[in-house]
């Protein structure tokens, strides 16, 4: 395998998440908004199963429960956190404002010396971009060393009917934490690249129903192989490419496109814990198998208003 | 919408909605008397608006694109699924991927001329990059912060160039957004902090404060303005708080407005100084100082 390209600038060094307990079946779902049976069978044959319902209860408390579970599981300092970044996709998924939710995290979490704000409008790719803006500030000198990336939505009060993308995917609700350090330790984040389709910046049509893509194959393809460049890699050497919970049928042509062989697309997650917004491919980086030592794996999301998100990090 | 907002207050803990923590004297009698509304326009059609403007005045007669666009903003878009930063990317053709800051009210422009002077620094290819704020507050949304402020509608944009010619060149800048021992969203000004954050700012750019031309405070509340400044050791009798009752406080995008009208008002020589400094909601502090380059 070719080295890559860069030695990383940060390190994705721990992942943890916090779903609601309760879980909707699609057939429930579908009941419940009114919806023919054959939306719920049209989903299952996309590989859509069910979603964590938070019944619209707070994303903040879930968000606190990521951090809560990341801060505990990685044994990090909570005085070490430089840099605590709330990101999500729903702009409501926040305390009403001008109320601060990331203050909120921060002072909950006891992150005393932690620069805390918002990374959003890149919706479930927010995560992602949260990880560029904090890679800028530390090439750039700041007194980064180690930061924290929450993601966080809910379905608002009066939303479930809006829960499904298409027939391709049903929202979940949930939160997931991400530890970034400065440098090149486990998981090195040796490609990351963003890519915007203008033309969908509203996101939804007047129905509130996403806008379908006609270029959507294409650019995220073209962002993946961007990622993939930075980290000097070819596709066939991925370990595993980590999805997000959209549109299974459609992986399989991506995986084609990228000359990944379709069993290293990680699909464990896809029906168990529904599109978890920007958290899912962190999630899955969390529960796949362990790459070997020196061993990449790619990681995808895309969300509405024509945001697309890889990145690529060395196990 | 009502329901998805109605959400939102309630995941706010319980609070005494008055309630305003600092460490100085009432300042009811400091806060704006009217606010600016908008009624028409969205968040985003105002940002598109000023955006649009900030480009067609800028200097230079290829008119190009801005490489980047930052948003920063408090309240929420009417049309819920709309990104403000895409339609500003989509509609003024910009590179790199937009974004927003968001969750640090008047600190927010701060964090994006940081973001924005880092950005350069590290790629030599990025050359412009357009700062906007925005805000436009709606039912069932308070514009009443405690007895600190009220909350105005409106939007403004800079636009930040790597140049070598005239123009107002970014000493240093400074956010902090200090821990609370208590998870609260009361609102709460650090007068301590501010003051730490402006010194700070003053000794990294090798200046005294009264070396400064121009001290432009928030438009949040006078006698706050008028006490952190003095505090600081700033020149007051410099200080540029132009009729503070009429439009509210502008929040993410106060900083840049009220740069904006002051940059209208003057003649600036060669050396002057101005320094910028803000706060957001809960504690939150900032501070920034441009020097004018005249040739």
């Amino acid at each position: 395998m070719p080295a890559p390209a860069h030695d990383p600038v940060l390190s994705l060094s721990g992942v943890a998440f916090s779903l609601p307990a309760q879980t909707v079946d699609a057939h429930t779902w579908a009941r419940r908004c009114g919806f023919p049976e054959a939306r719920a069978s049209a989903l299952l044959e996309n590989g859509v199963q069910r979603f964590h319902d938070a019944v619209a209860n707070s994303p903040v408390a879930l968000a606190c429960e990521a951090v809560s579970a990341l801060l505990e599981r990685t044994g990090t300092s909570r005085v070490s956190v430089d840099a605590l970044i709330y990101t999500h996709t729903i702009q409501s998924s926040v305390m009403a404002p001008p109320a601060g939710t990331a203050a909120f995290v921060q002072s909950r979490m006891g992150l005393d010396r932690a620069l805390a704000f918002s990374v959003m409008q890149q919706n479930c790719v927010s995560p992602m971009a949260a990880i560029r803006v904090l890679r800028v500030l530390t090439i750039a000198g700041r007194p980064i060393q180690r930061a924290i990336v929450v993601c966080a939505d809910v379905m608002g009060s009066g939303c479930d009917h809006l829960r499904a993308i298409q027939d391709l995917a049903l929202h979940s609700d949930g939160a997931c934490a991400l530890l970034l350090e400065r440098g090149g330790g486990h998981n090195g984040i040796v490609g990351l690249h963003l890519y915007t389709d203008g033309r969908y910046f509203r996101g939804t049509d007047d129905d509130l129903q996403p806008i379908p893509d006609d270029r959507y194959y294409w650019s995220a393809f073209a962002t993946m192989r961007a990622a993939l460049r930075q980290a000097g890699l070819r596709g066939s050497e991925l370990a595993h490419v980590l999805p997000h919970h959209v549109n299974l049928p459609g992986w399989s042509r991506l995986m084609t496109m990228l000359s990944v062989p379709q069993e290293r697309l990680y699909t464990a997650n896809f029906s168990r814990l529904g599109h978890v917004f920007g958290a899912d491919p962190f999630i899955n980086l969390h529960t796949a198998p362990r790459g070997q030592p020196g061993s990449c794996s790619l990681l995808f999301s895309s969300g509405l208003a024509g945001c697309f998100g890889a990145m690529v990090i060395r196990h | 919408m009502r329901s998805v907002y109605d959400d939102t207050l309630r995941w706010r803990p319980e609070v005494d909605p008055g309630s305003v923590h600092h460490s100085a004297s009432p300042r009811g009698t400091a806060m704006p008397e009217y606010v600016a509304c908008e009624s028409r326009l969205l968040l985003s059609d105002m940002a598109s608006m000023v955006a649009k403007e900030t480009m067609r005045r800028a200097p230079g007669k290829d008119n190009l694109p801005p490489d980047q666009v930052i948003v920063c903003a408090t309240s929420f878009e009417d049309d819920l699924a709309l990104s403000c930063a895409g339609r500003l990317h989509s509609e003024l053709g910009s590179t790199g991927v937009p974004f927003a800051f968001g969750q640090l009210q008047g600190a927010s422009f701060f964090l994006a001329l940081q973001m924005v002077s880092d950005m350069m620094a590290n790629d030599e290819r990025m050359h412009s990059a357009l700062i906007v704020g925005a805000e436009r507050w709606l039912p069932p949304f308070s514009r009443q912060v405690g007895a600190l402020t009220a909350l105005g509608d409106g939007a403004a944009a800079a636009l930040v160039t790597r140049q070598v010619g005239p123009g107002w060149r970014v000493l240093n800048v400074n956010v902090r957004t200090p821990g609370r021992p208590m998870p609260s969203p009361d609102v709460c000004v650090d007068e301590p902090v501010l003051v730490e954050v402006i010194g700070q700012t003053c000794t990294q750019s090798a200046l005294k404060p009264t070396e400064i031309s121009w001290v432009v405070p928030p438009r949040i509340n006078t006698t706050l303005a008028c006490d952190v400044s003095a505090d600081a050791r700033l020149p007051v009798w410099r200080m540029w708080y132009p009729e503070p009752r009429d439009i509210g406080y502008l929040c993410a995008a106060d900083a840049l407005t009220q740069l904006h009208v002051l940059l209208q008002s003057i003649a600036p020589t060669d050396g002057q100084r101005i320094l910028l400094w803000a706060t957001g909601l809960q504690a939150q502090a900032a501070c920034a100082i441009l020097q004018y380059c005249g040739s």
